[in-house]
């Protein structure tokens, strides 16, 4: 969870260490970059979790839990069209119309170089983008190395789950490949009260390759195959699971590196991925009407980016194209065995998406920067479907062609170094960014956590967002002091209206909201973080963080406002023996978006014990690893967690690992 | 004999008020496919064919029209059309009915009734059969008579019910008459969407039997056009227990004829959920008959 703060150090403190080195450092730096100070960078122990759990863990991400699998992502409270995901530059999209799988869910840590969460101008790079990018870089394998492998194996008992992770690197001075892989299988687990919850099991299998071929030191081609396949995905949140979630990714990089010219890198990509969802929900019991929904994700699309540095500027251009279709639909079997009912949920809703972003970093002085960043988007989204423009007939809407929206961000910042020790940051931004194919044309979207059906708005506007930010940090001696705080206004923000008009389609629904345009919102932001390092064998950190906000239209706040949240770390070293407390305290959902479905949550306090040792063979090294996840068996739920969904109790682990 | 059953037919035909009424101007029928139904040559080697928008005719409104193919009428005459239902009862014919129709007006000729709407209150069966009679009179008089079987298809649903209807034969309080309803929609068949519809409603008087009249003398029931009601329509699907937004409840557009729009959100089992007035007199209520649809 400390990523965005040692982003903050690095890119704002100046600090001169890099990530990349600390991953290869002393076994004692390597030991704080992975237990303490996470970098952006995966490191071998991050392997053994799940995206899930590797979200979760970074400071400037929480994630919404529908269950035990696929964690939806939120940045500053902003999630899904208000955020950026960004796969090895590729954009992916989901496929469910229920959010039940973030295009995150198909990643899997081994296969991953970095995961970071970029905000500011940094966002922008990827995606228009009000809340941040969250920006997830494979593995490519390291050239001239040779041959290198390694196998984790882990076993979790209050799932009586297994992880699996191997990959497998061979390079030659001008040729490499990497395959990695993981399967996870894991059963329903138990909460702090002992109760099994229910729907909570889950299994996956992901393969990755990715290649590397540099002939000389200009030119560098690199290309990506994954597949990932979850299976027997339980939501007990929601009233249906996921028989199969299957992606498809794959892209062609090349890259041209020339110091002495104007523009010395030269960077290209072109790529597709492919996602299918398929829901189920014939294990449930007690269903008024089964359903089969599937739904599917495809999307083409190539970036071009150009980097020119002189003595005082960096800069970049970078254009993108991309074309993404969905489709979802929903098939419902009459439980008289009557007449099957049919509705397209997204009826192939085809974006076009051009942008084009600049940036520029200007030393102004040896102790001022100042970055400007400018990125414009167009935006041309149809509803192509006969048959789902006429099912939006019944909204009075009716449907002709594409709408589009233009919409870009540009911000403003500038990084002041006041002394080897203290820096700060302060900046400005304003953003528009385009509704997401469910506001525009999503057909009675159920959600299940304020139990609406949501239907879209074609005519809905862009959402506006003009926000502050600041920070202030230092790092001296093994201090490291981090402040940072946020404010973001919105106008015309994007939420569902109830529509009294309008009769809810899902048996047990409240009622229909249609996404509108509200007006005003706005939320604050902050963070603080304060580590030390208090021997070269003990390191102590400290983490607040709480979120704040109100649309004024709905006068609640928006869902997703992080309560209070206060992380602490302590991380020893016995000889080999690596050590790690982490005690998190949170304050509870205390003022929950009741209109938009969050409930109260109670504070509670978890506790976490880690413990490594890694014994160096003659080839390679072998680590054995045990961790005991929520102590003392706190029974808590997540604040974010929907309709209060229990999470996991005392987890044991243990695993073990060999690489070379 | 000849003479006798152009007389009797003339008679029947008559007693139908509303066969052609050359004051009622129908545009209900989408211009499509039109698909031969039945077909018959006269003693005078005319060949009538009835064509129906719909590959069969079915129990409820049926778009029709009747055509001459082969052999030739004098200009200047009028159609009369007249569906019969032979209704039988231990091999013998028990009784005889019509049923209400309308139209048959518009871009009529010697050479077509033009387009009309049949409102078939039964499908044909084993206990009876439809025949439809046509005649066409020149100056009052018969120059041509055809005689078609016709077969009436049931519309059958996966989920019956005792109030889902395709054609809503209801008591008119305080009367012997009743009310026939029978629904429409103008693209042909129900569909995802907006669909605009009418409601052919009509005014059923039994057959006289009295004023000096011999009781087994045969004799019709007469249907009217039923106006002056007022209709409020909930589209509603039994399987999912929601209706759809936006609907509009149907107003009179022509004689006996409602148009509406209803909205069907998706595909499934619709009840069309009625409630009809006269003035204040409550004709049929919601949780009452209804019409019903699968699609």
């Amino acid at each position: 969870m400390q990523n965005v703060f040692l982003i903050m150090v690095l890119l704002f403190l100046g600090s001169t260490f890099s990530i990349n080195s600390m991953a290869q450092d002393t076994l004692k730096t390597m030991y704080l970059g992975e237990v303490l100070i996470q970098s952006d960078t995966i490191s071998n122990n991050d392997y053994q979790l799940t995206i899930d759990q590797l979200m979760s863990q970074q400071a400037d991400l929480n994630v919404v839990k529908r269950g035990g699998f696929a964690w939806e992502p939120i940045i500053n409270g902003y999630t899904d069209g208000q955020i950026t995901v960004s796969v090895d530059g590729m954009r992916v999209f989901y496929a469910c119309t229920d959010k039940m799988d973030p295009a995150t869910s198909y990643l899997e840590p081994i296969n991953l170089s970095t995961f970071k969460i970029a905000k500011s101008s940094e966002a922008q790079r990827y995606g228009t983008s009000i809340g941040g990018t969250l920006q997830a870089e494979m593995k490519y394998p390291t050239l001239n190395k040779g041959t290198s492998a390694g196998i984790q194996s882990y076993y979790s008992s209050n799932t009586n789950g297994y992880d699996g992770n191997v990959f497998v690197e061979q390079s030659s001075e001008k040729f490499g490949f990497r395959y990695s892989g993981a399967l996870r299988k894991h059963g329903i687990y138990t909460d702090g009260h002992g109760q099994e919850v229910e729907f909570t099991q889950f299994q996956k299998q992901n393969h990755t390759l990715t290649t590397v071929y540099k002939p000389n030191h200009q030119h560098e081609l690199t290309g990506l195959f994954m597949f990932d396949e979850g299976k027997d995905i339980g939501y007990p949140a929601l009233p249906m699971d996921v028989s199969s979630a299957t992606a498809y990714m794959g892209n062609i990089g090349y890259k041209n590196h020339v110091s002495d010219r104007t523009f010395e890198l030269l960077q290209a990509k072109v790529y597709f991925n492919s996602i299918e969802h398929i829901m189920d929900d014939t294990k449930r019991e007690n269903v008024a009407m089964h359903m089969d929904m599937p739904g599917k994700s495809t999307t083409f699309g190539a970036w071009f980016q150009a980097d020119r540095n002189t003595a005082l500027h960096h800069q970049e251009i970078r254009v993108e194209g991309f074309s993404n279709l969905l489709f979802a639909d929903m098939r419902m079997y009459s439980p008289i065995g009557g007449q099957d009912m049919y509705l397209m949920t997204w009826g192939d809703i085809h974006r076009y998406n051009a942008s084009a972003f600049i940036l520029d970093q200007w030393q102004l002085d040896p102790r001022l920067t100042w970055t400007n960043s400018l990125r414009m988007e167009y935006n041309s989204t149809n509803l192509t479907s006969d048959f789902a423009r006429k099912q939006f007939e019944t909204l009075n809407s009716y449907i002709d062609g594409a709408k589009s929206h233009l919409t870009g961000n540009f911000s403003s910042s500038f990084h002041y170094q006041l002394n080897d020790a203290w820096s700060s940051d302060f900046g400005v931004g304003f953003t528009h960014r385009a509704p997401t194919a469910s506001e525009m044309y999503g057909y009675y979207l159920f959600n299940a956590r304020d139990r609406f059906d949501y239907v879209g708005n074609p005519d809905i506007d862009t959402e506006k967002a003009f926000e502050f930010n600041f920070n202030i940090g230092y790092e001296k001696e093994g201090w490291k002091f981090v402040f940072n705080a946020r404010k973001v206004f919105l106008d015309d923000y994007i939420v569902g209206v109830i529509q009294e008009d309008l009769d809810a389609s899902t048996p047990g629904a409240l009622g229909v909201k249609k996404y509108e345009n509200v007006g005003k919102a706005n939320t604050s932001h902050l963070s603080m973080l304060l580590g030390k390092e208090i021997s070269n064998w003990l390191y102590y950190q400290i983490n607040f963080r709480m979120d704040n906000g109100f649309i004024d239209a709905l006068h609640s706040p928006p869902a997703y406002m992080s309560p209070l949240t206060i992380d602490q770390r302590v991380a020893f070293n016995i000889k080999k023996i690596q050590v790690g407390i982490n005690y998190k305290y949170c304050d509870g959902m205390s003022t929950p978006a009741d209109v938009l479905g969050e409930q109260k949550t109670s504070a509670y306090h978890l506790f976490d014990l880690n413990v490594d040792y890694g014994i160096s063979l003659r080839k390679g090294i072998l680590n054995l690893s045990a961790k005991a996840e929520n102590i003392f068996d706190t029974y808590y739920i997540d604040p974010f967690a929907w309709n209060n969904i229990p999470n996991i109790g005392r987890n044991f682990k243990v695993g073990v690992g060999y690489s070379f | 004999m000849k003479n006798f059953s152009i007389l009797l037919y003339t008679l029947l035909v008559s007693a139908v008020l509303f066969s052609c009424d050359n004051n009622d101007s129908t545009s209900t029928i989408p211009e499509e496919e039109l698909y031969t139904i039945a077909k018959i040559t006269n003693d005078n080697g005319v060949e009538l064919q009835m064509k129906s928008t719909a590959e069969m005719l079915y129990e409820g409104v049926n778009n029709v029209q009747f055509d001459i193919e082969n052999g030739s009428l004098s200009d200047g005459g009028v159609w009369k059309i007249m569906p019969v239902m032979q209704m039988m009862m231990n091999g013998e014919t028990a009784h005889q009915h019509s049923t209400p129709l309308r139209g048959f007006d518009v871009g009529m000729s010697n050479t077509t009734t033009g387009k009309g709407q049949i409102l078939f209150v039964m499908p044909s069966s084993e206990m009876g059969e439809w025949t439809m009679h046509v005649s066409y009179y020149v100056n009052d008089e018969m120059e041509a008579m055809w005689v078609l079987p016709i077969d009436v298809n049931a519309v059958e649903f996966l989920t019956p019910a005792a109030n889902y209807k395709t054609v809503i034969m209801a008591p008119i309080p305080d009367s012997d008459d009743r009310l026939i309803l029978g629904y429409n929609f103008l693209s042909g068949t129900p569909d995802i969407g907006n669909n605009d519809y009418e409601i052919l409603a009509f005014r059923r008087t039994p057959a006289m039997m009295s004023h000096g009249r011999t009781s087994n003398e045969h004799m019709f029931e007469t249907y009217t056009a039923y106006n002056d009601l007022t209709f409020e329509v909930t589209p509603w699907m039994p399987s999912m227990g929601h209706s759809s937004s936006n609907n509009e409840d149907p107003l009179a557009s022509k004689e006996g004829v409602y148009t509406g729009l209803v909205n069907f959100s998706m595909k499934g089992d619709w009840q069309l959920q009625l409630n009809v007035k006269d003035g204040e007199q409550q004709l049929i209520e919601e949780d009452g008959l209804s019409f019903y649809l699968e699609f």
